[in-house]
């Protein structure tokens, strides 16, 4: 006798009304129900499959783990970004961007994330190279930073062809040594790093001052965006090369193999192959379209068999995380109570997912490992 | 005026007559001093949260030589960061992920105090007894496993690879402490603590049963069933080669090692001395006596150990109380200073983000201590 019918049966004896039971069914709370689902350490307990996971696919099952639920991990950011797991240090790093702290969440503790570095310089994407080196993008120095073995930080690019970088938002390294990363725009807001100084895209008329809050060191990347947003390739000579231009780029991943690249372009999600060093016949890999709601991209992740995993801007009920397949079809998502910026695979066998989402994160276990070590 | 002149008055006054004394005849006051409580004090010197506030300079910090003063900052006290461990060991500072992994080996873990909170996690357990640890030039961490006598290293990608469990087609005993060389090479002595019952597990067919409280993975993958070898130090080549680089002779069991900065020279505790040799190739070459590590004619028998930039060698000391703790050697084998701990020290490793914390394994606590000076090696 499960405790629903006895309840019904209960329920029946109060009233002296001997009927039969009847099966009560309840409704799982989701971000949807009216009260919506509580988060958090207070939170009651989630049924078994979670709610806001949903199949759009039968495929997506062979990848979601069935006795998983989404938890809330870590809230009160301004916003979440750049999410990226450290095998070695068993942690993942991420970024509030708007709030110029760089946190981690610790695997072993399973605390609160804990400030990692503050200032972070508004630190925005993260990745870990093939030898384990932290790549960080800092919107406010407009430039991309490595963190060595050894404690030490160094500048890996800050300006192409003698003009500085725009604001590095999110990286991708590939086995070769070489790091992509997308140069859009973003860091030239008030909130995720400086303004131009003088009039420029998010500086109508020049009014608003970058030299105010300037920590004061020189550190002020440059003074001006004047490149076009790109997307690059550095090479571990040193070189830094275009591969895409012509549109806003964003994140940007590498299928399991390394063949392609996905990369957010513009309003949709496009992939390119990757000859080498160039990024040939780039196309739209996808719209982002589900139900005839537009779910935006932003930052994305492969896993092994090479669906992309990708954060959802969208209103309520979409936004959170899309799942695509290899061939560009929806599979799954993932309803959060808030925007997904991005995502990254983590925990000590990679078969986590850990989503920044505007305000919190949120940890989910999936049945697959995420593509890249990192 | 100063409080204890201050209080020096106060006191007269509370006496009538002295009072009175002071009043008519003004006479010069001797100045009163405390003295700081220590490890050699008693009541003896308080730790952890719960202590008063530490007086500087630290008391238990003692300068035998001028020089020792250069690595030392004068308003540094030492603390304990931690405590309640069996036999913590084999520290080893992580410059990317900013924690610092260490083992207790009795209780079969191996913990990280993360260095923004100052708290201490399980990173892995079992740990498989393990026991010395490093980082490599690649920011790999390896460790060694008493259990399964062998040495491992955790990868980039999260997976884990034996690189050391037998040489020359025997079974390695209990690969102990690790350094790493830039040439990609793992350097680790191989002596017997690990059978154990405590640290590892007993060879088989004595009165300690091996197979009770193994893990169950089989206790024939659980290493080997009996110690074979004698207690040498290896050289791990990067292709996988494994050399003796240290024969166990003359009844010197091995322990903890360390490269000069300059990589040039390695030092190896062997027999309960710090020995020195030059690094040549894959070879080491003019092995000779560095330190006996006697302190005022006491033995501060060294475990483990680390150089720091400037090419001195600070050594963890097994010792009487008093002189337990840490001792510092320059180059040329001399004593230069000393660091008196409650507890006898195991090992020592240079951590922070700057690398100028030393961080002490000591029995049942850590302590740290910033320094002057950083740590000559990642890890």
């Amino acid at each position: 006798m499960t405790d629903l019918s006895r309840r019904a049966l209960l329920a029946g004896a109060a009233a002296a009304l001997p009927t039969a039971a009847l099966a009560q069914r309840a409704q799982p709370v989701t971000v949807l129900s009216n009260p919506p689902r509580t988060w958090g350490r207070g939170a009651p307990t989630n049924i078994y499959p979670d709610p806001d996971v949903i199949t759009l696919d039968p495929s997506f099952g062979a990848v979601s783990e069935g006795h998983a639920v989404i938890k809330r991990v870590g809230t009160g950011y301004q916003w979440a970004e750049g999410p990226a797991w450290c095998s070695e240090g068993q942690y993942v790093v991420f970024s509030d961007v708007m709030s110029d702290i760089q946190y981690r969440y610790i695997w072993d503790s399973g605390m609160a994330p804990i400030p990692f570095r503050s200032p972070s310089l508004n630190s925005n994407g993260n990745a870990f190279d093939f030898q384990g080196r932290q790549i960080s993008g800092q919107d406010f120095s407009r430039r991309v930073v490595r963190w060595e073995h050894d404690g030490s930080m160094t500048i890996i690019a800050d300006s192409f062809e003698g003009k500085p970088l725009n604001s590095p938002n999110d990286f991708a390294c590939h086995p070769d040594g070489s790091i992509w990363f997308t140069d859009p725009l973003y860091g030239g807001q008030l909130s995720e790093g400086h303004v131009d100084q003088g009039p420029g895209p998010f500086n109508a008329g020049g009014l608003l001052n970058p030299m105010i809050g300037n920590p004061g060191s020189g550190i002020i990347g440059a003074l001006h965006q004047v490149l076009p947003t790109q997307i690059y390739r550095w090479d571990p000579s040193g070189k830094l090369e275009v591969v895409a231009t012509g549109q806003v780029p964003n994140g940007l991943c590498f299928s399991p193999d390394y063949k392609r690249l996905y990369f957010v372009w513009g309003a949709n999600l496009a992939v390119g192959d990757v000859v080498g060093s160039k990024l040939q016949n780039i196309r739209t890999f996808s719209d982002g379209m589900i139900d005839g709601v537009k779910c935006g991209f932003d930052g994305h992740r492969c896993d092994v068999q090479g669906n992309v995993w990708s954060g959802s801007t969208a209103p309520l009920g979409y936004c959170g995380v899309t799942i695509w397949n290899p061939a560009g079809k929806a599979i799954g998502r993932i309803r959060l109570p808030e925007t997904g910026a991005n995502l990254t695979f983590c925990g000590p066998k990679r078969d986590w997912l850990f989503i920044t989402a505007s305000q919190s994160v949120y940890l989910i276990r999936t049945n697959t490992q995420g593509a890249g070590p990192f | 005026m100063t409080n204890l002149t201050r209080r020096t008055m106060l006191a007269g006054a509370a006496t009538l007559p002295a009072a009175r004394a002071l009043a008519q005849a003004p006479a010069a006051t001797e100045p009163v001093f405390g003295v700081p409580p220590s490890v050699v004090t008693n009541p003896p010197r308080q730790w952890g949260p719960g202590a008063p506030p530490p007086f500087n300079p630290d008391p238990d910090i003692i300068r035998a030589d001028p020089s020792f003063g250069a690595l030392l900052i004068g308003q540094e006290t030492i603390r304990r960061v931690a405590t309640g461990y069996h036999l913590a060991e084999g520290p080893a500072w992580s410059g990317i992920g900013m924690y610092v992994v260490f083992s207790d080996v009795k209780n079969d873990t191996q913990y990280r105090y993360l260095w923004e909170t100052g708290e201490v996690s399980v990173l892995r357990k079992p740990s498989f007894g393990g026991n010395g640890n490093t980082f490599d030039h690649q920011g790999r961490q390896i460790a060694t496993q008493d259990f399964f006598r062998r040495v491992v290293r955790w990868e980039a990608d999260g997976s884990m690879t034996i690189i050391a469990d037998r040489f020359d087609g025997k079974p390695l005993n209990a690969p102990n402490d690790v350094a790493a060389h830039p040439d990609g090479s793992v350097w680790f002595s191989d002596p017997t603590y690990g059978g154990t019952l405590a640290e590892g597990h007993p060879d088989a067919g004595t009165l300690r049963d091996p197979t009770i409280g193994n893990p169950g993975v089989g206790i024939q993958n659980a290493g080997s069933l009996q110690q074979v070898l004698p207690a040498n130090i290896y050289r791990r080549d990067p292709s996988g080669r494994v050399d003796v680089v240290v024969p166990f002779e003359n009844g010197l069991g091995p322990n903890g090692l360390c490269f000069s900065p300059d990589y040039k020279l390695f030092y190896a505790i062997r027999g309960g001395t710090i020995h020195v040799a030059e690094v040549q190739g894959a070879k080491l070459a003019n092995m000779r006596p560095f330190t006996d590590c006697r302190v005022d004619g006491v033995r501060c028998g060294p475990d483990g150990m680390r150089a720091d930039k400037a090419g001195n060698i600070w050594a963890s000391s097994a010792a009487p109380l008093g002189y337990a703790g840490v001792t510092c050697w320059n180059p040329a084998g001399k004593l230069i200073g000393r660091i008196r701990l409650p507890e006898t020290c195991a090992n020592v490793a240079f951590v922070g983000p700057k690398r100028d914390h030393l961080f002490m394994c000591a029995n049942s606590s850590i302590y740290l201590l910033r320094v002057n000076i950083q740590g000559a090696s990642p890890g």
